[in-house]
């Protein structure tokens, strides 16, 4: 019973280290870890970026990096901050503006203020937005196409989506009988299979205008669902069900190039286009949806992809039929570890996550520090030998905490040794 | 010597107890022990550890070092079996102040085999209160009574009782141990009692055990304490050397005009040792007194 | 004799029970008016909007009152036990120490659950009334961890006020305050879901800890 109740407190001990000592280290010395943004300079035609270094510089960069921010190219030349925007005239187009550069002209083609912002759009996908990783809605709006009015409203109800297309009254948080009945015949009409298996649109009304919501049916065919003047208006997409559409990211954008992304079971990422729903497959090598964040950049001349894990990120940029033109690979600096996060990382074997910046959802997870936790381990379990021979311990107490120990480092020592097993 | 032998032959047995708080040492080398049916005082002033070593014997501290036995049990590990046969008072008469009168009684007389119930209305009916009376509404005397009946109502074979008197008017002690004497009528009980009052222990109590600062013990049966132990007075007005105290003048009391001397030694021995010391022994005469006198004389006034 | 230990703590609790939901029950009161309020001052679908999409929690209150009840329960339990060691009466009934400790325990964690229940019961009734189901179930386990959290700080506080050293009673502090914190990271609402389940069993676990501080009580060394 006392073994039992020693373990009761020692496990929970080792938990809440592992847990919470990485967190204040990093409190301490960490840096967040900032991502590289990566941009294709239309100007240069080349890549350039903008990255947070870990560790100050030498002496004589001042003038070309800020508080360790530092801007340069894929040929390593460093930029001021200045001269770095001005290599990025889409992107900052309003300092642009300001320091009267406007309009500019490049490759033959003058670009003004107002073709730069209707010809921008960005969209970005994360592995937390996939739609069996996410916290979803799980009851989304299907919002009025047609407002007839400047902005866009909400409607009174909601639907979820399952054995049927069923509405519910926000009013009277009640199933709506006559919206459902429409809009189920609507579906079947256009023969949508159910139960359905995902239900996709932008829930919100800060967009400049709506296109309704994507769905796919237990078959994998996907649908095209809007409220047009409070009717359904159903369109059954060409998209091939055997690409099993996994999830679906809605864009609405004034340049009404394509709906949103689709993400396919293949682990491609496509545009559906707004020609007749086509799929344009985005050329990503060796992109994981699973793991990484992934930024389209559109601007008039050039798209540009970027998408990175925790410590490379790649870049394509492509032309306006999707081809790739270039490509790029960059490892973070957040990718080497600093001095105090290695003698950390030396002295702990792991560290205890609960949140998961990949899903919606918290889990579970023990990230190991690599070889190093051996040192933590190998220290832990040599420190408790030497007490255990200086003290002469025995008992089955001594076994079980030599386990723990070799499990969990210092961790475990730590717990073992604030706890000592009880004379009896 | 297996635990069973032991247990028959004391009731609690200490040897070579040694206990201290920090560098302050309670006990050195304590050593006694309580014979079945007997009832032993354990006395001494205030803050010499009498409370100590009832949490020692009861398992609530562990000594520093030695062994202490509880019917046969060493005395940190008592079984419940040897705690259902001690009864308990302890310091303050600890209580469930949150219960009732008759609640008290209905949680305790699972736990205790030859429960007599009557024992506990018949202590409690005295006070003349309600049935549902909360303990925690009552005065020290009060509680003392549902405390201590329910520890006639428990019938223990040992008794252990942690400064009854204190909080205590002389009735409520009377009545205590009046009860008491009723309990140890059978004969076969025994007890340990702790207290820096001792006037009422005189009718009951076999032997006493002194203790001192120290850690300092005496141990004798009480007859020979009361019989033997003396008070002399030694007049002041006589030109002479003051006395001081020693292997044989136990200890030295202001009496006004006298200075009072206590001693186990006669009168005879005590005059030549004074003499012996350059100290005239004129004017020394044996004084009578009472055992809570022979008390204070033993252990000092403070 | 283990029902009397039971019957025992249950009259010790039941006035500081009633009033630890009393409390409960004005939160649950405030948390009903402000869902009300929610939607006098907005359209409906608006206020879904903000609950489903921005995930707008307005029943935070609940996460502060489980986390007190388990403390406060602790504390009406055990802090009178250990006001001149009364806990030595109960320790000295004929029964295994870790019996009378458990009994202890288990009937604070039934009357810290039964609250905690209440509350969730009173989340669930009020949530359904206005929301659909999905976001019933959501509220519910956006706040199983906070009353998860609220079982920790009993179990926690037990562990704090049994420990009769200072040196255990602050390392009991700090593991108590840290697996109480794992149930109240900000999260959105619901993220909890998947874990629920080792979280639970983590409590279960540590509940028998109490166990250490009560021994080191019962037959101390200073």
């Amino acid at each position: 019973m006392m073994l039992l109740a020693r373990y009761a407190l020692i496990i929970p001990a080792i938990i809440v280290m592992a847990f919470y000592a990485p967190m204040l280290f990093d409190v301490a010395f960490g840096e967040r870890v900032q991502k590289t943004h990566i941009f294709y300079s239309p100007v240069l035609k080349k890549f350039i970026w903008l990255d947070k270094l870990i560790s100050p510089e030498e002496e004589g960069l001042e003038d070309v990096h800020h508080a360790q921010f530092v801007q340069m190219d894929q040929d390593g030349k460093r930029y001021t901050r200045q001269e770095f925007e001005k290599l990025l005239p889409f992107i900052y187009y309003r300092n642009m503006e300001i320091w009267g550069l406007l309009p500019l002209e490049l490759e033959g083609k003058t670009f003004d203020k107002n073709t730069i912002k209707a010809n921008r759009q960005v969209i970005e996908f994360k592995p937390r937005q996939i739609d069996d990783r996410a916290l979803k809605d799980e009851v989304y709006p299907l919002i009025e196409s047609v407002p007839g009015s400047a902005r866009l409203i909400f409607p009174e109800d909601r639907f979820r989506l399952g054995r049927e297309f069923e509405f519910i009254n926000a009013d009277y948080n009640r199933r709506d009988e006559k919206v459902t009945q429409v809009f189920n015949d609507a579906l079947k009409e256009a023969g949508f299979q159910f139960p359905g298996r995902l239900a996709a649109g932008k829930s919100t009304i800060l967009k400049p205008f709506d296109e309704g919501v994507f769905l796919v049916d237990a078959d994998g065919n996907v649908f095209h669902v809007k409220r047009v003047n409070g009717k359904p208006r159903v369109i059954k997409t060409p998209i091939d069900p055997a690409l099993n559409v996994r999830s679906i990211k809605v864009n609405e954008n004034r340049r009404k190039e394509f709906y949103g992304l689709a993400l396919t079971g293949d682990k491609r990422l496509h545009l559906i286009s707004y020609d007749n729903y086509r799929l344009i497959p985005l050329p990503l090598e060796s992109y994981d949806p699973e793991t990484m964040d992934f930024k389209l950049i559109i601007n008039p001349l050039y798209r540009t992809a970027t998408y990175s894990d925790d410590e490379t990120i790649r870049a394509v940029v492509m032309d306006s039929q999707y081809r790739p033109l270039d490509k790029y690979q960059h490892t973070m600096p957040g990718a080497s570890l600093t001095m105090a996060q290695s003698i950390f990382n030396s002295l702990t074997p792991f560290r205890l996550n609960l949140e998961d910046p990949t899903q919606g959802y918290f889990s579970l997870e023990i990230d190991w520090h690599g070889w190093r936790s051996w040192i933590s381990i190998a220290i832990g379990l040599a420190i408790f030998v030497f007490l255990a021979y200086r003290r002469r311990s025995k008992g089955p107490a001594l076994v079980m905490d030599g386990i723990l120990v070799a499990l969990t480092g210092l961790y475990g020592l730590v717990a073992v040794s604030i706890l000592p097993p009880q004379k009896e | 010597m297996t635990q069973a032998e032991c247990s028959t032959d004391y009731a609690i047995e200490v040897t070579h107890l040694k206990h201290q708080y920090g560098k302050r040492v309670i006990y050195e080398d304590l050593n006694f022990k309580v014979p079945h049916g007997k009832v032993f005082a354990l006395l001494g002033k205030n803050g010499v550890g009498k409370t100590t070593l009832i949490k020692i014997l009861m398992g609530f501290l562990r000594p520093t070092a030695g062994d202490c036995r509880v019917f046969g049990d060493a005395s940190h590990e008592l079984t419940p079996e040897t705690r259902s046969k001690i009864g308990l008072l302890f310091e303050g008469h600890l209580a469930y102040e949150f219960m009732s009168i008759e609640g008290v009684e209905r949680f305790f007389a699972p736990f205790y085999a030859n429960w007599k119930q009557e024992l506990y209305y018949d202590l409690t009916g005295k006070l003349g209160l309600p049935k549902n009376h909360k303990i925690g509404n009552m005065s020290e005397g009060q509680r003392s009574q549902v405390v201590l009946g329910l520890l006639m109502a428990q019938q223990p074979e040992m008794l252990i009782l942690d400064d009854y008197t204190m909080g205590l008017d002389a009735g409520y002690r009377r009545l205590f141990l009046d009860y008491l004497a009723d309990y140890l009528k059978a004969g076969d009980k025994t007890v340990l009692v702790t207290s820096h009052i001792v006037q009422d222990l005189e009718k009951i109590v076999d032997e006493v055990i002194f203790l001192e600062r120290g850690g300092y013990t005496t141990q004798m049966p009480l007859r020979d304490f009361l019989e033997g132990f003396r008070q002399y007075s030694l007049p002041k007005d006589v030109c002479r050397e003051v006395p001081f105290k020693d292997e044989m003048i136990k200890n030295i009391e202001d009496g006004g005009a006298n200075y009072l001397l206590y001693s186990f030694a006669n009168f005879r021995t005590v005059a030549a040792h004074l003499a012996e010391r350059g100290i005239t022994p004129e004017g020394l005469e044996q004084l009578p007194m009472g055992f809570e006198d022979a008390f204070i004389g033993f252990t000092g006034r403070y | 004799m283990f029902a009397s230990i039971l019957h025992k703590e249950f009259i010790k609790l039941r006035a500081f029970w009633l009033a630890a939901l009393a409390l409960n029950a004005c939160i649950i009161v405030y948390v009903l008016l402000e869902m009300l309020k929610l939607f006098r001052m907005d359209h409906a679908e608006v206020v879904w909007y903000r609950v489903i999409h921005l995930g707008q929690i307005y029943y935070e209150p609940f996460m502060y009152v489980m986390v007190i009840t388990g403390i406060f329960l602790a504390f009406a339990q055990f802090f009178p036990e250990m006001k001149n060691h009364r806990f030595r009466i109960s320790l000295h009934l004929p029964l295994a120490p870790h019996n009378i400790v458990l009994g202890h325990i288990l009937v604070g964690l039934v009357a810290v659950v039964l609250i905690l229940a209440v509350d969730v019961m009173a989340l669930y009734i009020m949530t359904g009334l206005y929301f659909p189901s999905e976001i019933v179930h959501r509220s519910v386990f956006t706040v199983l961890p906070w009353a998860l959290a609220g079982l920790s700080a009993y179990i926690g506080s037990t562990l704090v006020l049994l420990e009769p050293t200072w040196r255990l009673r602050i390392f009991n502090f700090v593991v108590s305050l840290g697996v109480t914190g794992l149930f109240l990271l900000p999260a959105d609402p619901g993220a909890y879901a998947h874990i629920l389940i080792p979280l639970f069993a983590l409590v279960l676990f540590f509940a028998p800890s109490v166990l250490l501080p009560a021994y080191r009580f019962r037959y101390r060394k200073f």
